[in-house]
């Protein structure tokens, strides 16, 4: 088979089908920029889930007027829990640190906190299994010097609901896209045939090989799947751009949820890629295969 | 060479059989016209020939195979030993004559120094030479004809089917036709040749097979169209 045989082969299979190529490829960048988008959100959940429980997961807060002896059976208490695996114990001025950290992204929030003692000082528990969290709740909950026990899970929950309703729209979306790609695919590969017939017969009369004739349908598959990729890779930097960095900014500004960095989005570009130029080349083989039957 | 043993072939949609308990053998070398009515089959031999179709009973030997047997990724390396001629030329118009020809070896995998070689030898022997560059469209229909001649022929093939090959051509034009496919038996190729044109069968005097309605009615050597009275 020559290259070069194959590559204007190819140029004026995709002149003849200019309209359905553009279809075929606006199909595949929607449906990879929704691909895109889902890896992009399961990243930010993972990053949460691991911002938030990495070390220690419950929060004890405790009493400004908490006595020394308050404080010392509680911390007994703790150490001898089976449940618990490490505490740690943070006064007003650690408080502090840790907030401004935190919120290093908006002064205006950092700025309002003057004094130490607005924030309460806390038993940070690390548990043996997070699973077991009620139990800590309602032990300590009611301990005498005690304020109130924290649990993330419960500050988070709706947080990371959000990103889960994100993914799964974005994993629908792109589902529902894929299939659309795929119709047209195969719609794009049955003009293509039907415009080709006259060449695919005498192909089949002189002995050309399956693969032969199947060649130019699956490279412009991968044409298409490439194409496709990239424009969606487009799709999300602009996304980024436009979307994530600009209208929901000072969403983001807060803190609680970690920002869409721009190497996360270069990173999900090769997965778009492998993605689109496989599923392409697997449908469009499928698809010819009907259409070239000796 | 060919050999049918009591074929039989029934399409799917139809109650007669287009062809019925056929029997017959052509040895390698031979020049066998193939005459009948329309209707009377002899596209559906051709087709049986080229594995296009499968015989409903019966079986068909091509080169000392066994059609029935041949795996279907067999098929390509099989029918590269064919050339194919029809009444239509079956040429791509946006290509030109060398193109053309160049196509069928393109195709098969030869590489670009023996197209360069061969597509202008057999340009040459069909009586194209200097029209290599010319588009379908500008040649006239004996002429288009010698380019799918060619293009069935640059593979070297050991079997030529052609199925009414002089069926859109004037009496003067075929005869041209006719002795470039004795000229290509003569360098070794079976030629089996469907048709109707009386006036050719009846000057060539090569083997008749005749169909009628599906039948084998009368196979002769040196024969004549019409049954000699
Ligand atoms: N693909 C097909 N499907 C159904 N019937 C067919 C098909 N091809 C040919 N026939 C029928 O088979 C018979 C023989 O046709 P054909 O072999 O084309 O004859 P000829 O070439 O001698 O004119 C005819 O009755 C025709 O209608
Ligand atoms: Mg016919």
């Amino acid at each position: 088979m020559r290259p070069r045989f194959v590559l204007t082969e190819l140029l004026n299979g995709l002149r003849r089908n200019l309209t359905m190529a553009v279809a075929v490829v606006v199909t595949v960048m929607i449906s990879l920029a929704f691909v895109g988008a889902s890896i992009l959100a399961t990243d930010v959940a993972n990053t949460m889930h691991k911002r938030y429980y990495g070390k220690f997961e419950v929060a004890i807060y405790l009493q400004q007027n908490i006595s020394p002896a308050e404080q010392t059976a509680l911390e007994q208490q703790l150490t001898s829990d089976q449940q618990v695996k490490a505490y740690m114990y943070i006064d007003h001025a650690q408080a502090l640190a840790n907030f401004k950290q935190e919120f290093a992204g908006t002064p205006a929030l950092v700025n309002s906190v003057s004094d130490a003692s607005v924030l309460p000082a806390s038993l940070q528990v690390q548990l043996k299994d997070i699973k077991n969290y009620q139990d800590i709740v309602a032990e300590y909950g009611n301990q005498p010097g005690v304020d109130q026990v924290f649990d993330p899970q419960m500050y988070l929950k709706p947080l990371f609901n959000l990103i889960d309703g994100v993914k799964v729209l974005a994993v629908v979306v792109a589902i529902v896209a894929g299939a659309a790609a795929i119709l047209t695919t195969f719609n794009t590969i049955r003009l293509a045939a039907f415009s080709r017939r006259r060449e695919i017969g005498i192909m089949r009369l002189v002995g050309a090989s399956n693969f032969t004739i199947q060649l130019p349908f699956v490279l412009e598959g991968v044409i298409a799947g490439v194409v496709g990729a990239v424009a969606a890779g487009g799709l999300l930097v602009l996304f980024k751009r436009f979307v994530l960095d600009t209208t929901l900014h000072d969403f983001f500004a807060t803190g609680s949820i970690p920002p869409v960095a721009w190497h996360d989005v270069g990173g999900v570009m090769p997965w778009l890629a492998l993605s689109g130029i496989v599923a392409a080349a697997i449908a469009s083989y499928f698809t010819s295969l009907v259409y070239v039957r000796v | 060479m060919i050999k049918l043993e009591n074929v039989t072939k029934t399409y799917p949609s139809q109650t007669r059989p287009a062809l019925q308990d056929l029997t017959l053998s052509l040895g390698s070398g031979d020049f066998v016209f193939l005459v009948g009515a329309s209707g009377s089959g002899k596209s559906t031999f051709l087709r049986l020939l080229l594995r296009e179709e499968r015989p409903t009973s019966g079986t068909v030997h091509v080169a000392g195979k066994n059609l029935a047997r041949l795996a279907h990724w067999k098929i390509p390396a099989f029918r590269r030993q064919i050339g194919c001629v029809f009444q239509d030329f079956r040429l791509l118009p946006n290509k030109t004559v060398a193109q053309n020809v160049a196509f069928a070896l393109e195709v098969t995998g030869s590489d670009r120094h023996k197209t360069a070689v061969v597509v202008p030898e057999v340009l040459d022997m069909v009586g194209l030479k200097g029209k290599e560059n010319r588009m379908p469209d500008e040649l006239s229909g004996g002429e288009q004809q010698r380019v799918a001649i060619a293009r069935a022929f640059v593979n070297k093939p050991m079997l030529l089917i052609a199925d009414e090959p002089t069926g859109n051509l004037d009496p003067a034009t075929s005869i041209g036709i006719m002795k470039l496919l004795d000229r290509i038996n003569r360098l070794g190729t079976t030629v089996v040749m469907a048709t109707h044109d009386a006036a050719i069968v009846d000057t060539m005097r090569r083997r008749v097979v005749e169909l009628d309605r599906g039948n084998l009615v009368r196979d002769q050597a040196r024969g004549v169209y019409g049954y000699a009275q």
